[in-house]
């Protein structure tokens, strides 16, 4: 690929839809520690789709409170600020690229279950390994393969070519994108985290869950998201575009001290907990 | 000209009173904040002054709330600052005072104290201490109104312990008591809850920030660490103090080394056994007391095989007179992985016991002994006095003759033989005999000397003196006065038949009491003679042992005899070349029917 043509595939990947102001505003008001619970609570009704869809989330069972929450600045001194900040992105995001009617390339449906499983299992691993926020990892799970979409919705033609060489060579789906495109779904993702100004800590994980040995800022996140999405592969959990197991980074995983008897516990117990999270899908 | 000139000179003046007026519009412009615009209209050569005022006004108004804003953020800055130095400053008070507080009270008091003085109002408070496997219960309630309590225990029915104690951040939950908010603050060490601080609060339930949040987790799982080591400081106490407790109420002794074989525990037990005081033997090297040395090197073995050994009897040897036997059970110590890191030994005192153990083994086979002598004495009697009789009848017959014959001699000879064989034939049967005692009440005092009176012609001659050292008031003993009598007769005999000139017997009588609290009186019959081996010592009471050349060996056995008949017992200890202590132990008399006291 030569590199004009990946600077034009560069700048319509670049022609994203933007955040929301709400979000950004989030945002930003979650790095200044004197912001109250009530300002937050504030900014989010500015937006009340987002309000009304942040307070479903609080009040699924996958938090399963034991009372009900009316208003987001109570949720969030329950949930904490983290919480709220990430929920309000991953409304945000399943709303923006929520399906547009057009030919998909893949089935969305079971990207997302796909997604939501990582999702899932990245919450266990992240309690395994006292991941300090459990949410944090739960997001990056649910995010991870963002890109994808992006790849389908903005330079549609071009991802085309990228799923006819994956299923005619049967061959990872970001293999694919490397040979037909020059780039990843997971690059994509980078970008976007750029452009959204996503918090840090996120970014990693999206960038960087094929190739955990270039995560820097945060390769302990990174390496659950690699873990979750091949046991999500494993575990036949959703489908993420591509039918093939990743390859499994030995010295990422070592710090996870899995067992077969380990293994056989997460894929049990992740069963209840999608059973718990589908309320995010419904939210497509 | 002049009429030109004056005109222009009007203009002029009108011009100069607008610029005048447009810089006094200015400086009031500027003396407020640049909030105003100029009014007056100004031209000069087409060029609108007013403009140019204004836009400078503009120019000034920017600057100005650029340098309000910078001063704003640069002031918020500092307060930042000077709060996290704040928030350092009361978590390094926190820590050092927690370092010193030692009970939860304190601990929680101080902790309640720090968030009320620095980041939320509150009321009272309760702790709520538990494990997510047990659940939480109240434990401790603080500043408690009825009406906080009330409403603490509607919180409780909640379900929200179960949340808070899972949850990352602190949380806020409606209340409905006086404080509008009840803050749930989990406890953590690591990734354990201990415990949740339940504060009632005024401030609206909402109205937290990260800050908040942030600064009183940090609090909380400083005085959690506060809080597990304080528990673990109660929990160590207690087990030591239950340890310590066992190691006391132990009757048997228990001792422990170190890998160098250092003493660090000896109960109290053990040091009465031993006979040591605790700050002779902590610390030393039992390999270091040379009585010990059996026992050390039990403990040695110990270490090296790491294998128990159970019940091995061992001396502790203090010198001949001084001799202990100990049954030990020795055990290595292990800490965590098996590793070996000392030795302990567990002991009883045997000495007793064997002592009891040897009289027992000694007086059965006195009893066989004595029985098979008694029933050989009666049939080696009978044929002996047909010898005896049919030698005299054969001496009287060769005395009769006129002529000496040389077998005269022989036949005395037999005779006196013969005769030697009765006496201790005889001595057999008394040795055996089972006879009824003619037991009567008398002091000891009154045989021990009449038996004196009897060899004091003997040691007189022997140049021996004979001493009697007597309790004149000892209680009175209900003996057979024949029988007693020989017993003592037999005793000051062999004493002085083990004395050279010059030496000395001594009679003493006292009152002892034995271990199992009977009173019995003692007599200590003892010789300053050659004294006894001490491989003989044991067999002295056996029949037939003798030392001497010419003894029967029997009169130990009698005098044995007798004593056990009495109910009494006899020993002997005795050192070579110093002399020979016999002591004979007699039971009180019961006392006497119908006495009057």
């Amino acid at each position: 690929m030569e590199k004009s043509k990946l600077k034009e595939l560069i700048a319509k990947i670049e022609k994203l839809p933007t955040l929301p102001v709400v979000v950004t505003r989030i945002n930003a008001m979650v790095q200044n520690p004197k912001t109250s619970a009530r300002e937050v609570g504030a900014a989010i009704a500015a937006d009340p789709s987002l309000s009304s869809r942040v307070l479903r989330l609080v009040n699924s069972a996958y938090f399963g409170f034991p009372s009900q929450i009316s208003s987001v600045g109570h949720a969030t001194t329950i949930l904490g600020f983290n919480a709220i900040q990430n929920l309000a992105l991953t409304a945000t995001m399943f709303q923006l690229f929520r399906d547009k009617g057009e030919e998909e390339l893949f089935d969305r449906r079971a990207f997302w279950e796909h997604s939501l499983g990582v999702g899932v299992i990245c919450r266990m691993l992240a309690e395994r390994v006292r991941y300090p926020d459990k949410e944090e990892a739960f997001t990056a799970g649910l995010i991870h393969d963002i890109g994808k979409i992006v790849l389908d919705q903005n330079v549609h033609e071009e991802f085309k070519a990228v799923m006819a060489l994956c299923r005619s060579q049967n061959i990872l789906l970001y293999e694919a994108e490397s040979k037909v495109l020059g780039l990843t779904h997971a690059n994509v993702g980078y970008i976007l985290a750029q452009k959204w100004n996503l918090p840090k800590k996120l970014q990693d994980p999206l960038a960087y869950h094929h190739n955990w040995g270039l995560s820097k800022y945060n390769p302990q996140l990174t390496a659950i998201v690699h873990l979750a999405d091949f046991l999500c592969r494993a575990f036949k959990i959703g489908n993420g575009g591509d039918s093939q197991m990743p390859v499994l980074d030995k010295t990422a995983i070592a710090e996870f001290k899995l067992a077969q008897a380990d293994i056989e516990q997460l894929r049990n117990s992740s069963e209840k907990e999608i059973e718990k999270a589908e309320v995010f899908l419904e939210m497509l | 000209m002049a009429q030109q000139s004056t005109a222009s000179y009007l203009k002029m003046t009108v011009l100069v009173k607008k610029v005048l007026a447009l810089i006094d519009e200015f400086e009031a412009a500027a003396s407020e904040g640049f909030m105003r615009e100029a009014a007056t209209p100004v031209l000069l050569g087409g060029v609108s002054l007013t403009d140019k005022v204004n836009s400078a006004i503009d120019k000034g108004r920017a600057r100005l709330v650029e340098l309000t804003e910078t001063t704003k953020l640069q002031q918020e800055a500092i307060d930042e600052l000077s709060k996290g130095k704040d928030e350092l400053n009361t978590l390094r008070d926190l820590s050092s005072a927690i370092g010193l507080a030692q009970t939860r009270d304190e601990i929680v008091q101080l902790l309640i104290n720090m968030i009320r003085e620095k980041i939320l109002p509150i009321g009272g408070a309760a702790l709520y201490q538990g494990s997510e496997d047990l659940g939480f219960t109240l434990s401790e309630t603080w500043e408690t109104t009825p009406e906080d309590l009330a409403e603490i225990d509607r919180q409780k029915t909640s379900g929200f312990l179960q949340w808070a104690m899972k949850s990352p951040v602190p949380i806020s939950m409606p209340s409905e008591g006086r404080y509008p908010t009840a803050v749930y603050v989990p406890m953590r060490v690591g990734n354990q809850t201990l415990g949740i601080l339940l504060l009632l609060s005024s401030r609206a339930v909402d109205e937290f920030t990260q800050s908040d949040h942030d600064r009183m987790t940090l609090l909380c799982s400083q005085a959690a660490i506060a809080l597990e080591n304080a528990r673990l400081v109660t929990q160590i106490l207690q087990m030591k103090q239950y340890n310590e407790s066992i190691l006391l109420s132990l009757t048997s002794g228990l001792l422990a080394v170190d890998l160098d074989g250092r003493v660090t525990t000896l109960n109290p037990a053990g040091l009465t056994i031993l006979n040591y005081q605790a700050g002779d033997i902590l610390g030393m090297k039992v390999s270091d007391l040379p009585p010990l040395a059996e026992f050390a090197r039990l403990l040695t073995e110990a270490v090296t095989s790491s294998m128990d050994r159970r019940n091995v009897e061992i001396q502790i040897d203090r010198g001949e007179r001084n001799k202990q036997v100990l049954g030990v059970s020795v055990s290595p110590v292990l800490a965590e992985g098996d590793r070996v890191i000392g030795a302990m030994g567990i002991f009883v005192d045997l000495t007793a016991i064997k002592v009891l153990e040897q009289q027992v083994r000694r007086n059965d086979r006195l009893a066989v002994v004595g029985q098979l002598a008694a029933g050989a004495a009666h049939e080696i009697r009978n044929p002996l006095s047909a010898i005896r009789g049919n030698i005299q009848l054969l001496n009287r017959k060769l005395q009769k003759l006129a002529e000496p014959d040389a077998l005269l001699v022989k036949t005395k000879s037999i005779i006196e033989e013969v005769d030697r064989i009765n006496r201790i034939v005889a001595g057999m049967m008394d040795m055996s005999k089972e006879g009824s005692l003619q037991l009567v009440r008398t002091p000891v005092g009154k045989f021990l000397r009449d038996v004196g009176y009897i060899v004091e012609g003997n040691f007189k001659e022997a140049q021996v003196g004979l001493d009697f050292v007597l309790d004149e008031t000892l209680p009175e003993v209900e003996v057979d006065l024949h029988e007693m009598k020989q017993v003592f007769l037999n005793l000051y005999q062999n004493a002085l038949q083990a004395m050279k000139a010059n030496g000395k017997l001594t009679v003493t009588s006292e009152r002892i009491k034995e271990e199992d609290g009977r009173e019995m009186i003692q007599v200590k019959v003892a010789d300053t003679g050659c004294g006894i081996d001490q491989k003989h010592l044991e067999k002295v009471f056996a029949p037939f042992f003798t030392t001497k050349t010419d003894g029967t060996g029997l009169g130990l056995s009698i005098v044995h005899r007798i004593v056990q008949e009495h109910k009494g017992d006899i020993t002997v200890e005795s050192e070579i070349g110093k002399g020979t202590t016999f002591i004979v132990r007699l039971p009180q008399a019961p006392p006497a029917a119908g006495a009057t006291v």
